[in-house]
């Protein structure tokens, strides 16, 4: 990369050509105030905050839209720049309130610290403010339009980072009012909330959080999203005992004396590093679907059925009944009738105990979890390292999409397509039955016949096979031609994997990244859109046998022994006879879900936010929960139950109450774990696991080839295109059982819990 | 909504132009000039046109004085209300409007003949007070000169 020097202030610094005036001062130590500057956005130059002088340039020039050039000499402080920035806040003020104490911003506002830092007290303007009240854009996001100070930092994001353009500004000059994109100025988009948290002030602020806190009594504990499979980092706010918000924004990114003296003085950890997969960016769910935590629904003491009803127990009362049951139930019918289930929602650590109690105490084969789409033939066949976030951001020329809706099911994933677009042209290819919104930045989109995703990858594996998956597809030749020198031609390829991948389709995904490397220098990452937070974590500590179909259950499964998964609303009713038909069905549940009411015990555990532990994303990498609440209910993490079960079998789980302890022998016992720590965690962020990589001698190719034909005559050949796209918050807008506990969401979407029929969670 | 030969010179314009949300403006005074105004629904169309959304659209509407949300007088008159024309008298010239017209800034004659508009610059400085009938402009206006002006119109 060429660089220059540029003289800032008398120092020396060397800096790549073309950056940012204001980015390299930053970064040299010469912070310039800023309001609507925001990295990564395009520049703006609205608010006139970062004027600088730069010699033998007639005026003072903005920095944030001034690029380097070689011999640049830039002054950032003189009593001249003082003077102009002193006018800039006096003319940003001219309309602004001066009621910080009763605005939800105070205390954390940009303007307010501007305001005294280089502000003058003495404001020059005594016209009358022109006063509007504030009202709200949708169920989730308020405007105080007086408050705004036009920096259009919530237009940028929204267009750049979500792809709504759901917001704009009409009028002009001092009357200009930000507006959302229905004719009556509110908004129809997904609600993700990312423009409240870019607002520099108190202009846009979300319903959930308003006038509940202030920053000096809230403490935030960064922990990692209980969602989708993504894994985004995020700050948990919490105010007496209550979760009141979620918020990423990059700290260290910010004016260091602000971040220090402000944003950081009444937190529990200063953070000096934001090194998150997600950057600044939360979806709907992450940002306000995290209430269901305070929910007076929780279950607060264990619950055991005597006469036919659940009633509330001691935790000695219940344990020992479980312990007994099973104990009784095994010595009947064999440990093969007892059944563990766990949920892909739990934490490694809870996980990983559930396989060694069903393994080693019940020394039972049925050690799963509830999955939507069997993964498991994909893991086992994976030919390349799987793909994280940032690289998919920053490294990856060539994507390629196949199947999946990642703006509704993994919204982080769709970000970072859209910003691999933005920084560095990314070509992005989509292969979808469906018309994808908010998407469009793609290259090229091709539209094919619906459940033909096999044939895609026939046609990718094998170039005698284009003809047939042309059939299939409704593709041309051409198009597949050129899907075929897209992949097969790029340096660099990110290959996406949707869920409507299945079967022998999911092994080709799986070893396309091999093939491809095997012709030559070049280097493929896969990435697989698995559903929940822990899908691959729920894979890695062991629950792989085979899903049990409710029929199973009274013949030959006579004790299913279920942690936090809601059968019968993720599987359907049937699973209602099937538990009715079991001795013994013990649920650990924050709530009394349609499973756990036909449970004999339910046991109440921990949220995410209670707890410690780690989850393992989809792309391999493992990130820390971390305990935000303190102790509201009788409640205990799933592991601890488990092993006071054990315990009370006359079994050591070896947990020894920690979770730290647990994840200790998680590093030692499961391969691709190893020197993982919680220090490392702590201090690295994400650690990617080493998966086993397939080699491709191994791998019966011609077998995979034949299995994946007969997949592709499967298909139905006379389905036409869905020419509607999927409907806005299809995925995002869904209740779930953790999601209707959120009476944001539940008022917001109406929500009528009762009646839902959704398979979801 | 739009007749066919508005259509066509829409259709020319925005094949001009390379990128085709460039030809927003000049399109939008077609369609101003065709319905006088522009309602929702001819937004939604331009929008459509353009590979636009609704908002885009909306928003730059709303920053120019030049177009109109609702119907106007037959005769738009613009009167410039800046630092130049101030100096020159130009709030005598919008004081003589208001009083000839019997309408405010903003308000309409009941016939329909007239809609009075306070605007910023229209540009005409050195021949300041000035002000703008639809797009023509009257300069080095007097309230006599005002008054001859209105009568010649047709």
């Amino acid at each position: 990369m060429e660089t220059v020097k540029v003289i800032i202030n008398g120092k020396e610094v060397e800096a790549p050509k073309g950056k940012l005036l204001l980015e390299v001062c930053f970064d040299a130590g010469f912070p310039i105030p800023n309001f609507c500057y925001y990295k990564d956005l395009p520049p703006q130059a609205a608010c006139r905050m970062c004027l600088v002088r730069i010699e033998k340039m007639g005026r003072l020039q903005t920095a944030c839209t001034m690029r380097v050039s070689e011999g640049m000499v830039v002054t950032t402080e003189s009593e001249e720049i003082r003077r102009a920035r002193m006018a800039m806040v006096d003319f940003i003020l001219a309309n602004h309130p001066l009621d910080c104490p009763v605005c939800d911003k105070g205390g954390e506002c940009e303007l307010q610290w501007m305001a005294m830092n280089y502000g003058d007290l003495l404001a020059r303007f005594d016209e009358q403010k022109d006063a509007t009240g504030e009202y709200p854009l949708s169920p989730f996001i308020w405007l105080d339009p007086q408050r705004c100070i036009l920096c259009y930092r919530c237009i940028r994001v929204c267009d750049e980072w979500v792809e709504n353009h759901a917001l704009g500004v009409r009028g002009r000059g001092a009357h200009s009012v930000i507006v959302g994109n229905r004719p009556d100025g509110t908004l129809a988009c997904e609600h993700c909330g990312n423009c409240v948290e870019v607002c520099p002030v108190g202009a846009l602020t979300s319903t959930n959080f308003r006038f509940r806190a202030r920053p000096w009594d809230i403490r935030d504990t960064v922990t990692t999203c209980t969602y989708c499979s993504d894994g985004c980092q995020l700050r948990l706010s919490v105010r007496d005992g209550r979760v009141v918000r979620a918020w990423a924004k990059d700290l260290t990114k910010m004016d260091a004396e602000f971040a220090n003296k402000v944003l950081f003085s009444f937190r529990t950890a200063p953070e000096t590093r934001h090194n998150w997969i997600n950057e600044e960016f939360l979806c709907l769910k992450g940002r306000y679907g995290n209430e269901f935590v305070n929910s007076p629904d929780r279950l607060r003491v264990p619950l055991l059925r005597r006469n036919g009803r659940l009633e509330p127990a001691t935790w000695e009362e219940a344990l020992k009944y479980v312990a007994q049951r099973i104990l009784e139930i095994k010595r009947t019918y064999g440990p093969e009738s007892i059944a563990c289930i766990g949920s892909p929602r739990l934490t490694n650590e809870d996980l990983y105990v559930l396989a060694k109690f069903g393994r080693q105490v019940l020394e039972t084969p049925h050690v799963t979890h509830a999955m939507d789409v069997d993964w498991r033939p994909f893991f086992k066949r994976l030919t390349v390292p799987l793909l994280t976030q940032p690289e998919l951001r920053e490294q990856m020329p060539t994507i390629l999409l196949i199947g999946g809706n990642p703006p509704e099911y993994n919204p982080l994933t769709a970000y970072s397509l859209r910003a691999a677009v933005h920084r560095h042209g990314a070509r992005l290819y989509i292969v979808s039955a469906r018309p994808i919104g908010r998407l469009q930045v793609a290259t090229r989109f091709f539209h094919i016949r619906p459940g033909s995703e096999p044939a895609v990858w026939l046609a990718l594996l094998d170039e005698g096979e284009v003809e047939r998956a042309a059939e299939a597809t409704l593709l041309t030749r051409e198009e597949l031609y050129e899907l075929r020198r897209f992949v097969w031609e790029a340096d660099r390829l990110a290959l996406l994997v949707g869920r409507e991948v299945t079967g022998p389709a999911l092994e080709a995904a799986a070893v396309l990244g091999g093939m491809l490397q095997a012709k030559g220098e070049r280097i493929v990452r896969v990435l697989p859109l698995l559903r929940f937070n822990n899908s691959l974590g729920a894979l890695d500590m062991g629950l792989v046998a085979e899903m049990l179909v409710p029929e199973q259950v009274g013949p030959q499964i006579k004790a299913l022994y279920l942690m936090g998964c809601d059968l019968v609303r993720f599987y359907g009713d049937a699973w209602r006879q099937a538990l009715a038909r079991a001795e013994l069905v013990v649920a650990h549940e924050l709530f009394l879900t349609r499973t756990a009411e036909l449970a004999h015990v339910v046991l109440p555990a921990m949220s995410f936010a209670e707890l410690d532990g780690t989850f393992t994303n989809n792309a391999g990498q493992v990130q820390r929960i971390r305990r935000a609440l303190g102790v509201a209910g009788d409640w205990r993490p799933d592991w601890m139950i488990i092993d006071q079960i054990a315990a009370k079998m006359g079994a050591d789980l070896g947990c020894r109450h920690s979770a730290a302890n647990i994840f200790r022998e998680i590093a030692e016992t499961i391969p691709g774990y190893q020197g993982i720590t919680y220090a490392r965690l702590n201090e690295e962020g994400a650690i990617q696991t080493e998966r086993p990589l397939m080699p491709l001698e191994v791998i019966d190719r011609a077998r995979l080839l034949e299995r994946l034909r007969a997949q592709v005559e499967a298909i139905d050949h006379t389905a036409e295109r869905l020419q509607e796209p999927a409907p806005l918050g299809i995925g995002l807008f869904e209740p779930g059982t953790l999601t209707e506990h959120v009476p944001l969401l539940r008022q917001a979407f109406g929500w009528d819990v009762r009646e839902s029929v959704e398979v979801s969670r | 909504m739009l007749s066919a030969g508005a259509k066509e010179k829409i259709q020319r314009i925005i094949a001009r132009y390379p990128v085709k949300r460039s030809a927003l403006l000049p399109v939008l005074f077609v369609v101003q000039e065709e319905l006088g105004y522009l309602p929702d629904e001819a937004l939604h169309e331009v929008a459509r046109w353009l590979d636009l959304t609704f908002l885009d659209v909306e928003t730059v509407v709303s920053f120019y004085t030049m177009f109109h949300r609702r119907p106007i007088g037959r005769y738009h008159i613009q009167v410039c209300r800046n630092v130049s024309c101030y100096l020159c008298g130009g709030d005598a010239i919008r004081e003589h409007l208001e009083r000839r017209l019997g309408i405010r800034p903003g308000e309409t004659t009941p016939d329909g003949r007239f809609t009075l508009s306070e605007v910023e610059c229209i540009g005409a400085c050195s021949w300041a007070p000035a002000m703008q009938i639809n797009f023509t402009f009257y300069h080095h206006l007097t309230p006599e000169r005002v008054d001859e002006i209105l009568a010649s119109l047709p």
